[in-house]
């Protein structure tokens, strides 16, 4: 796919990329996770501190791609680092994303096998996920585009309908005392809360795509914005519900909230697998946005355009997957990928923001 | 046509894919499963546990024509061992078709049981298992729990009838029904609790009483009765409805006071190394019944005042008494005092927290009731002639 | 992408197609010109299309002058008011002014055009190709004696039924006009609808054989010049013999055709072209059909119907919500319950669980197969009820919906709750307004009922990811099928789910990229 007049995506839909890639597997630990450090119901101040520190980095990485609106992330970093660095680089972000991929669809497996279709082998749920990833990510970046479009009100919606379902087991007795314990452990559990923002990066990628390139400062803040106010109220609503014992010891804390109230009179009496199977299609966004980066990469590394790297990269990702081997381990592979993204979309955006910023002076004094 | 063709290749290798997958591997016939609505566990006479679990029969429910009058509309089928996972497959031996606990709502133990092993360990499969709801309640049986599955009248699910119950909160005589998702996190708190205990009479179900789970041990210490879930509803202010006699001396006739609404609010006050509660109880109501004929007419403000003051000295009656059994009898907080300590003494709540429960039974705590009537129903005054 | 690359290659064809023919054509004409001398003309004429039972030659002498004539043309299809009217009554009863000189060749010309033939269409020919052709499209052929020109006078005379309410889309509300299988008539029909200048007919053909008009209709001042070059384009690549209805062209120009979905409107009503022509697409209309098709479309458009716009805008909304949501249960309530009842039945309230585990008790098949036999009997009926007389079309329904259904229940072959289901379903897809989506979905809903089948709720989801999937790569013409649904545009958004009041509908669909995007102002 070249980047013709038809390829362009409008800066609602950049924000729609921004905000599904964000959401993901994370969500239904995001409970847990967030609290692991802190202890204290207080972990939805720490989303929100996170939050605004991830806006900002945001902000930095969209004036980055602003000084070369026309390439992605792949191909100015060669003008910055060189050839060879920036081609490593390029190749370290894409093992990044064949992982990621990997992580959500094995997590998209495992809660399936689990709430869904205990006794379906692992494979069988995988295969069809991730063909269907491949038939759309040949459609390139405008058709992913509109499929975000879609997914996105229908799961987030049912995701806020629910949640609002269960409000009667809210109790803001749970939630309190706020800042009992000082602001210590809160900033403890900032860096954790911070990696479940990981995916606003995605902003190095489809920048090139916008259409619009002038008024883009609210791309990156709603981007962040939506899913920020979302996690927030995840937190908030979860915890004040099954409180912090509960969420702590739960595996999917997400999920046992859901599960643990029951509404009669309506189609449905529970909600745990609806809203699993609703997430599903979130997941799918996070992995085809995951496996379209991917391979844009290769083709932009090595300036082929073939679908030839979509095809060789789904069994490396299923490959990829079926590395855990039990949940724990996947878990494990978790944490390794949002360490991993810390330094990679934390630290280096920074670094090549302040790499350009000198050149640029090189060039004027010149 | 060239772009066409890794589509077609992708449709036709899916469908393909398709139909290799024809096991259908996880699907299950619905008129084959056992659906549980509610369980019993028991100790067994060696040692053992019993558990006993209900199957609902849909035929002898829905309005099919093959329906006969006789049909029992549940089965109960039992086994011993000594967790619930084996005595599940044990039952699956004797029956046909898969278990689906989907549709359980109530879990009842015996009494003898909770008194020797933790209410957590012996729920943990309910805790743990995806299929069984978080909402599903669990209840503590005074004498054998499984006979409390039991009902001679037709068409009754008892399992279902015991949730119904539960869930109407009509009186402040019951508890405020618990899921079992805050039982988790009570357990995992150290806090103790109230469970719901239901007794038989005549064979049937009834709602009398409540088992007092200590926190430390999880294991059920004692009982309170129905007039001390009374006071336990009105410290926590989570009763709904109920009735609450109105008259003090013997010589009077029966006037109740009907609650419609109920707040209260545990206030911790700490001073230096001592704390103390006070406990402000409002609620709002009505007259409903009122059989004294020598009282003065509703239709005085004095009248109303004089039962006002009657409801709120039995309702102090009840809360200290209850007050006094959970300092005293059982040395548990069951009322929510330690909860407000945490949220409003954090630090305090630090130090105490370990042996909150000895704490509590000699830190004094003190009651401010209120009772407003607002209405007497449709007769003002009584005719005396 | 794909067209204009096809397109370049097929323009080869096309051009090495055109050199044959040149390469050809002078021989033949050169033998095939009319002479002037009667006999040998006719017997020439004859020797191409006398075989024909149809074909009628009638010569006369025309009036008084004696020089022979003779009109060929077919019996039945030329117009035969205009033969015993007017060129049988002109000719006989011409006396030419005596001026001395005999009529010959030039003079003799002017006189039957100028003063003899009294009919308003005349054309003058001389190959034998153009007679035999003109002939055969229903014209009548006039040879004089001593001329060369052969006139051709006058057009088929067709039968055609009389312009009714179309019967596949009927409104509540709104004209009773509904396009004919004239041609003409049906241009007529869009020219009558308002006096806007700018409605561009234009004309071409397609059939190599049968050459039938195809008319290219649209708003000279609207359409997007992008979109009106690409729908020439692709009528130009039709080569096929012939074609007996819109509908080859619908199939030969559509994107994609292994989608279920239909990528061309069709419809009989003119008002909905009239519409689609002020929304800045492009309409084209087959001599010898009724439907017109109208490009490009998306699904959103396939489930609008004219009457959206002739309600009132509260009334209107609703029934597009409405529309929707049937599309969605016949699209997903089988596999849905199939989902439910053999995957996740924990999800269902107890009640209804135990009132389906009863009625199911006793049906010896899975769901799956227990819904392929009511879904598959349903298509049956609905295929019987179509093509028998109507009324006997109605008696099938009754007998197969009631009593088959009720018997099939008693004899304990499916479940009560599944003749709902299925019966709901089928119902649902009748309040679409165009038949073929209907069909689309009603294809859909067997891939969906198998995935459902194999993977429950999340093979639902799978297959709705799947059907997203290709939703949102599915163009017609350069126009993503899903839009307006996303990308997300909030003033194409008033006329999408919700119908806004006409009088903020001040623009046209920006999606169409008009040239005067002005509706109202």
């Amino acid at each position: 796919m070249t980047s013709s007049s038809l390829d362009r995506i409008t800066s609602y839909q950049a924000v729609m990329f921004i905000t599904n890639f964000i959401f993901g597997a994370g969500i239904l630990t995001l409970p847990r996770t967030t609290t692991e450090k802190i202890k204290t119901p207080d972990s939805w101040i720490a989303i929100i501190v996170s939050g605004l520190i991830i806006t900002l980095v945001a902000v930095i990485i969209l004036k980055l791609c602003q000084r070369y609106p026309d390439e992605t992330f792949y191909q100015f970093n060669q003008k910055l680092l060189g050839k060879w660095i920036g081609s490593l680089l390029s190749l370290t972000v894409i093992c990044y994303y064949i992982a990621l991929s990997a992580y959500e669809v094995r997590t998209m497996a495992e809660t399936t096998r689990l709430f869904l279709l205990q006794g379906t082998p692992t494979w069988a749920i995988m295969m069809p996920f991730l063909w269907i990833g491949l038939y759309l990510v040949q459609g390139g970046v405008n058709a992913i585009a509109r499929l975000l479009e879609i997914i996105f009100p229908i799961s987030v919606l049912f995701f806020l309908l629910v949640m609002f379902l269960g409000i009667e087991l809210f109790e803001v007795d749970n939630l309190r005392p706020v800042l009992g314990s000082g602001v210590k452990p809160v900033l403890k559990g900032v860096t954790s809360s911070s990696l479940s923002f990981a995916g606003f990066e995605i902003l190095l990628f489809i920048y090139m795509f916008m259409k619009e390139k002038n008024k883009v400062t609210k791309v990156p803040l709603l981007g962040v914005g939506i899913p920020f106010i979302f996690y927030t109220m995840t937190v908030v609503i979860v915890i004040g519900s099954i409180s912090v014992d509960v969420v702590l010891s739960q595996t999917w804390p997400v999920l046992t909230f859901i599960r643990s109230f029951e509404i009669t009179g309506l189609l449905f009496e529970r909600f745990d697998s609806l809203i699993l199977v609703i997430w599903i299609m979130q997941i799918f966004a996070t992995y085809v946005i995951a496996l379209f980066i991917a391979t844009l990469g290769l083709n932009q590394i090595f300036s082929k355009s073939t679908h030839a790297f979509i095809y060789s990269l789904i069994p490396l990702i299923y490959l990829v997957s079926m590395i855990p081997k039990n949940i724990n381990e996947v878990f494990k592979m978790a944490d390794m990928i949002s360490n991993f993204s810390l330094y990679l979309f934390f630290i280096m955006p920074l670094v090549l923001f302040i790499i350009s910023k000198v050149k640029e002076r090189k060039y004027e004094k010149m | 046509m060239k772009k066409c063709k890794p589509l077609l290749r992708n449709s036709f290798v899916s469908m393909l894919l398709l139909f290799l997958l024809s096991g259908c591997w996880s699907s299950k016939s619905i008129e084959d499963l056992n659906i549980t609505v509610g369980s019993a566990i028991d100790k067994s006479k060696d040692g053992k546990i019993r558990s006993t679990l209900q199957y609902v029969i849909p035929q002898a429910i829905g309005n099919s024509s093959s329906k006969s009058p006789q049909q029992k509309s549940y089965t109960n089928v039992s086994a011993t061992g000594i967790s619930l996972e084996p005595i599940g497959w044990e039952t699956t031996l004797r029956r046909e078709g898969p278990i689906s606990g989907a549709h359980q709502k109530a879990v009842i133990i015996g009494q003898d049981l909770a008194r020797d092993e933790p209410i957590r360990e012996l729920t943990d499969l309910y805790f743990r298992v995806i299929d069984l709801r978080g909402s599903t309640l669990i209840f503590i049986s005074k004498g054998e729990a499984a006979r409390t599955l039991e009902s001679k009248e037709a068409g009754v699910i008892p399992a279902r009838r015991l949730v119904e119950i539960a869930e109407q909160e009509l009186t402040t005589r019951a508890l405020k029904p618990l899921p079992l998702i805050k039982i988790w996190g009570k357990s995992n708190s150290q806090t103790s609790f109230l469970l719901q205990l239901i007794d038989l009479k005549k064979g049937e179900i009834e709602f009398n009483g409540a088992a007092v789970i200590k926190g430390r041990t999880n294991k059920m210490i004692g009982i309170l009765n129905k007039e001390e879930i009374e006071g336990i509803n009105w410290i926590t202010g989570e009763g709904k409805s109920g009735a609450v006699k109105a008259f003090q001396k013997a010589s009077d006739k029966p006037t109740y006071y009907q609650i419609e609404s109920m707040k209260s609010k545990i206030k911790p006050h700490v001073t230096g190394d001592r704390i103390s509660f006070n406990v402000k109880i409002e609620s709002e109501g009505k007259i409903t019944e009122y059989w004294n004929p020598h009282f003065k007419p509703a239709f005085k403000n004095k009248t109303i005042k004089h039962i006002e003051n009657a409801a709120e000295k039995e309702v102090m009656r009840l809360v200290v008494n209850t007050t006094k059994k959970m300092q005293k009898e059982f040395g548990v907080d069951v009322g929510g005092f330690g909860n407000q300590l945490r949220i409003q003494y954090p630090n305090v709540w630090k130090n105490v927290k370990d042996n909150w429960d000895e704490k509590f039974s000699e830190i004094p705590i003190t009651y401010d009731v209120s009772i407003t009537i607002k209405d007497y129903g449709m007769i003002g005054s009584k005719k005396n002639k | 992408m794909k067209w204009r690359k096809l397109n370049k290659s097929q323009m080869k064809i096309e051009e090495s197609a055109k050199k044959a023919k040149q390469d050809k054509q002078p021989f033949q004409e050169s033998i095939n010109e009319m002479t002037g001398n009667l006999t040998a003309d006719l017997n020439l004429i004859r020797k191409e299309i006398g075989h024909n039972s149809d074909v009628t030659f009638r010569e006369f002498q025309m009036g008084t002058t004696g020089i022979r004539i003779a009109i060929i043309f077919i019996d039945g299809f030329a117009d035969a008011d205009v033969i015993n009217n007017h060129i049988l009554v002109d000719f006989m009863s011409a006396s030419p002014k005596e001026t001395g000189h005999p009529l010959k060749n030039s003079s003799l010309k002017e006189y039957i055009k100028n003063q003899a033939l009294s009919v308003s269409g005349l054309n003058e020919i001389r190959t034998l190709k153009d007679i035999t052709s003109g002939v055969m499209f229903g014209s009548i052929a006039i040879l004089v004696d001593g001329l060369e020109d052969v006139f051709l006078v006058g057009g088929a005379k067709v039968k055609t039924r009389n312009i009714d309410e179309p019967p596949t889309e009927s409104l509540v509300r709104g004209p009773r006009v509904g396009f004919i299988e004239n041609l003409k008539d049906n241009t007529a029909l869009l020219r009558r609808h308002g006096k806007d200048q700018n409605l561009s007919i234009i004309s071409s053909q397609v059939g190599e054989r049968s050459k039938k008009e195809l008319v290219i209709i649209y708003m000279k001042d609207i359409v997007d010049p992008h979109l009106l070059e690409e729908v020439k384009q692709r009528i130009s690549k039709i080569k096929i013999d012939d074609v007996h209805d819109s509908s080859y062209i619908e199939q030969l120009i559509e994107d994609n055709f292994l989608s279920p979905f239909p990528q061309v409107q069709s419809t009989e009503r003119p008002d909905r072209v009239m519409g689609a022509l002020m929304e800045g697409r492009v309409a084209l209309l087959l001599d010898g059909s009724p439907f017109a098709l109208i490009v490009p479309v998306t699904f959103h458009m396939l489930l609008q119907s004219p009457e959206d716009y002739y309600e009132r805008w509260m009334a209107a909304t609703l029934i597009r919500i409405l529309r929707y949501f049937s599309a969605f249960i016949s699209l997903f309530v089988p596999s849905l319950y199939i989902a439910f009842i053999s995957f996740h039945p924990g999800l269902i309230p107890t009640k209804l669980i135990f009132s389906i585990a009863a009625t199911r008790e006793g049906v010896p098949f899975p769901p799956l197969i227990e819904a392929l036999i009511m879904e598959v009997s349903i298509e049956v009926l609905r295929e019987a009820g179509l093509r028998l007389p109507k009324p006997i079309g109605q008696s099938i329904g009754i007998v197969g919906g009631l009593v088959i259904g009720e018997a099939a229940v008693q004899a304990g072959i499916v479940s009560p709750i599944m003749v709902i289901v299925v019966a709901v379903t089928a119902i649902s897809s009748f309040t679409l307004p165009q038949y073929n989506v209907g069909v689309a979905l009603r294809i859909l809903r067997f891939a969906s009922m198998l995935f459902a089948s194999v993977f429950g709720l999340y093979g639902v989801v799978l297959f709705f990811l799947l059907l997203c999937s290709h939703l949102v790569r599915l163009k017609s013409f350069g126009i993503p099928y899903v839009s307006p649904a996303v990308s997300f545009r909030l003033s194409d958004w008033k006329d999408f789910m919700i119908r806004v009041p006409l009088f903020l509908m001040k623009r046209r669909p920006k999606l169409l990229h008009p040239k005067d995007s002005v509706r109202k102002r």
